[in-house]
């Protein structure tokens, strides 16, 4: 029978949604580079990412390497990602509270691309001996989410450590007031067939097809020649990035925002929101302390040799920490403290940022554990549980939890 | 909700062709054109449904007017209150905020101020091509070229009929009268090859050819100050191809959408760049626009009559207001004017323009066009001029984009050397109806790797 165009396109159609359709019930891990991506499409109502998760993947890499002229700059590692039943990402350990320390942050709070033991709230925890539970979202928490979440972990009377990251906006003082991000829950069974379903639901709003056709784009795109390092001709859905050499001959990427962002030592960071939210939490009983996280190309900037690179400034994160302390909240900036372990590791080929991500690796995450916790000590702020034998009990139940979960791996 | 976007090819359009043709009566299939009309208009904003909703009864009263009425004074009152209620409209919505600064930036020079600040107003979409359908069919009502129809649903699923409502083709109520009449009768085989061929081959030249040049020049486009000659050559030829097969894209899978109904739509563009001389392109380009600014403006403004000045005079005044008509800003009346001045220069050369050689007309033509274009394009004076600069004064190229050469070479190729989508007769052999559906499963393919872009005159 001759094909007649009047039933050949139809029937492309037809065949585009069945493939569409079909594919859409593949597991979306398989599409995902990283945890990230795949645990935030069925997100919780009560949290960022998707309950009683756990995403292994032993050949992740990072967010600005995720373009095909990058590929030969991936770091593939492993990262193990996992969540408690609200979505919050938690191992059932640090979950099971009562918790003295409440981390909210970002995706530097989250700690996206590390393994669940050596997040920023594992760190933290370790460093300092105090259970510390994640509330990290895509952005810090607003007052009503934090209070809910310190009752709901027994954090009362507890730290909430208010992670900022340098490319973050802070509003003004008030914002938020009237404001939850996510619902109160009782979170559902992970394993009921109404959450299964929800799940499903949700994970099939993300065409399959759609991610396969990006990478061919990609892919054909990388083949003509679009250019690899220059800070732009990037594709939908990917992050502007610029790559530089770094004094030990090295290239790193960058997300051209940060290069931006840093540019300005004139940049003002407002303190306000920071001190409205410390009065606001005082009525709770809790106290607020802030870890000024730099973004990647502070700490690297002064490290890179391309020619015409520009200086990053950090003169508006110390104003910014000093503005803080001097109102009375506790307020440590890390930058110093990882570009000197970022220049002391550079002849090694080690780093506190993985090379092809916007964010810290576990190291980077460690030095800043390490340096806030021992901000704290030195201030005399060291919690509940400051004794050396309390500490050297908690510290090894946290160490016996890490090593649970590696064991689980 | 946009023809090259899955909600459309998936939902929107089995549901509407589906349902047309369970149903059988006349009325029912007007209603349900109509209704679907409505909801895909509402994907954009709901509200301005509702303005559609008025302008169709207002210009359908003034139809049952010239029906009812035969004195002058009484049909001359259906003609002028329905066109001032329309062209209010769009005055309102798409030239207000542009007069406004216009006054405040004149005011500005004669050190006067002007107390009134712009208005934020949402342009409705397609608000320009549907306040056009209305008026033709009043003009046309009145001039007793047709006869207005009793029948509102008749009407109204003239009016918001899907494919043509927000970017055009212009239909005349003349040009679709008949095949409404007969839209119970219809056939449903009877244009089934050619309506998805022409819906092919449309989606072809919007998603393959007008969004690979666009995500090619757009990013060079954002300096054109520092562009290379070559290169900002390249951009004025890039963009002169994607607005072409963008909207004669676009107007293609109307076209086959409309057959898919059972309905012909005009033809809306003619091989415009195989044009000889200006008078030729705008007998090709955006024909039902153009002939529509022939008809119902420089004909009344008295055409060619009167002596040469007056018609030198009516040709700016059309091509003015059509120049305006694509956008509120400047760079479109100036982009206007120089084609008045082409216009008017050709009238001026005719006979001297037919003494030279034939490829040589097509060539001067296109290259008028294609400077003409910097103006549309620019979102400034001050660009347009950087980019007229940089194309008119020597600077070496120093990263010639082979793609984009690559993407212009082809879409020239398809513009001069095939027959345009009319020309076709949409009966494929087997191995090009294959070939053809290969490059169809290819826009699909890039459709879903996230090149779905709006059509350029939606913003029109």
């Amino acid at each position: 029978m001759r094909p007649r165009i009047g039933y050949l396109i139809p029937c492309t159609i037809a065949l585009a949604l069945a493939i569409d359709a079909g594919t859409r019930l593949i597991p979306i891990d398989l599409f995902a580079f990283r945890a990230w991506e795949a645990l935030i499409v069925a997100h919780a109502p009560t949290g960022p990412f998707e309950p009683d998760r756990v995403y292994a993947n032993p050949l992740t890499y990072g967010d600005l390497a995720r373009a095909p002229r990058y590929a030969a700059l991936r770091q593939h590692h492993f990262e193990y990602f996992s969540t408690d039943a609200w979505g919050f990402r938690n191992t059932p350990q640090a979950a099971a509270g009562p918790v003295r320390w409440l981390l909210i942050g970002d995706s530097f709070g989250v700690s996206s691309g590390v393994r669940d033991a050596d997040t920023l709230a594992s760190q933290l925890a370790r460093w300092s001996g105090e259970r510390t539970y994640n509330a990290s979202s895509y952005l810090p928490l607003p007052v009503n989410d934090i209070r809910f979440t310190s009752e709901r972990v027994g954090a009362q009377g507890g730290l909430v450590i208010y992670e900022y990251m340098e490319r973050q906006f802070l509003p003004g003082a008030g914002a938020g007031v009237d404001m939850r991000v996510f619902t109160s829950g009782p979170p559902r069974p992970a394993r009921s067939a109404g959450e299964r379903l929800r799940v499903l639901g949700k994970e099939a709003t993300v065409s399959r097809l759609g991610i396969l056709a990006g990478w061919g784009r990609d892919a054909i795109a990388a083949r003509l020649g679009s250019p690899s390092l220059d800070g732009g001709a990037s594709q939908p859905g990917e992050l502007p990035t610029a790559g530089a050499e770094l004094a030990n001959g090295a290239t790193m990427l960058f997300f051209t925002g940060d290069v931006e962002v840093t540019r300005d030592p004139a940049r003002e960071i407002p303190p306000d929101y920071l001190i409205w939210l410390r009065d606001e939490l005082r009525k709770a009983h809790l106290e607020l302390a802030v870890l000024i996280a730099p973004t990647k190309y502070q700490v690297y900037g002064p490290l890179v040799r391309t020619p015409g690179a520009p200086r990053p400034s950090d003169a508006p994160l110390r104003r910014l920490a000093d503005a803080l302390n001097a109102r009375g909240v506790f307020a440590v900036d890390v930058t110093d403290a990882l570009r000197r372990q970022a220049a002391a590791d550079l002849a090694r080929h080690e780093y506190v940022y993985f090379l092809d991500d916007t964010h810290w690796n576990e190291r980077g995450i460690e030095t800043a554990a390490r340096t806030f916790v021992d901000a704290r000590r030195r201030a005399g702020r060291t919690g509940r549980h400051s004794s050396d034998g309390d500490r050297r009990a908690r510290l090894a139940r946290v160490d016996r939890a890490s090593t649970m979960n590696r064991a689980d791996r | 909700v946009l023809f090259n976007s899955f909600v459309f090819l998936y939902l929107f359009l089995p549901i509407t062709y589906f349902v047309f043709w369970r149903l059988t009566s006349r009325n029912a299939r007007y209603v349900w054109l109509a209704v679907t009309g409505y909801v895909f208009y509402a994907f954009w904003n709901p509200k301005f449904c509702l303005l559609m909703a008025f302008s169709t009864l207002v210009s359908y009263t003034a139809g049952l007017g010239f029906l009812r009425w035969q004195d002058v004074g009484r049909r001359r009152l259906c003609l002028v209150v329905p066109i001032v209620v329309d062209l209010s409209l769009l005055a309102f919505f798409k030239y207000f905020n542009f007069a406004l600064e216009t006054v405040r930036w004149i005011g500005g020079q004669a050190h006067v101020t002007v107390p009134i600040e712009p208005i934020d107003i949402v342009l409705p979409v397609g608000i320009s091509f549907y306040t056009f359908h209305t008026i033709t069919y009043i003009v046309d009502g009145y001039r007793g070229v047709i006869t207005p129809t009793r029948n509102l649903f008749e009407f109204a699923c003239y009016v918001s009929l899907f494919c043509q409502l927000v970017a055009g083709p212009i239909v005349r109520f003349r040009q679709i009268e008949g095949d409404l009449d007969r839209i119970d009768t219809a056939a449903r085989g009877a244009m089934r090859d050619s309506a998805w061929s022409f819906f092919a081959l449309g989606l072809i030249k919007k998603v393959l050819i007008a969004d690979t040049i666009a995500s090619l020049i757009d990013p060079l486009l954002a300096h054109p100050r520092s562009l290379p000659t070559l290169t900002a050559w390249g951009c004025a030829l890039g963009y002169t191809f994607q607005l072409y097969f963008d909207f004669s894209g676009y107007s293609d899978m109307a076209v086959g959408l409309g057959r898919l109904f059972g309905l012909r739509l005009p033809q809306n563009f003619a091989s415009p760049y195989k044009a000889r001389n200006p008078s030729d392109f705008w007998r090709r380009w955006h024909i039902s626009l153009s002939s529509m600014l022939r008809d119902y403006l420089y004909i009344p403004l008295g055409g060619n009559r009167g002596g040469e000045t007056r018609a030198h005079r009516n040709i700016l005044i059309t091509m003015l207001l059509g120049g305006l008509w694509h956008g509120a800003h400047w760079t479109f009346v100036a982009w206007g004017g120089y084609h008045a001045a082409l216009l008017s220069l050709h009238r001026l050369t005719a006979r001297a323009w037919l003494r030279v050689p034939t490829p040589l007309q097509v060539a001067a033509t296109f290259v008028l066009a294609v400077v003409g274009w910097v103006l549309f394009r620019a979102e400034s004076f001050t660009r347009a001029s950087d980019w007229l600069h940089a194309m008119f004064s020597w600077r070496a190229s120093d990263a010639a984009s082979p793609a984009l050469w690559m993407a212009i070479l082809v879409a020239a190729i398809v513009s001069f050397a095939l027959p345009n989508t009319f020309e076709l007769s949409h009966d494929w052999r087997p191995l090009p109806a294959l070939a053809l559906t290969a490059l169809f499963s290819a826009a699909i393919f890039v459709m879903y790797a996230g090149h779905q872009s709006p059509f350029l005159y939606f913003q029109f």
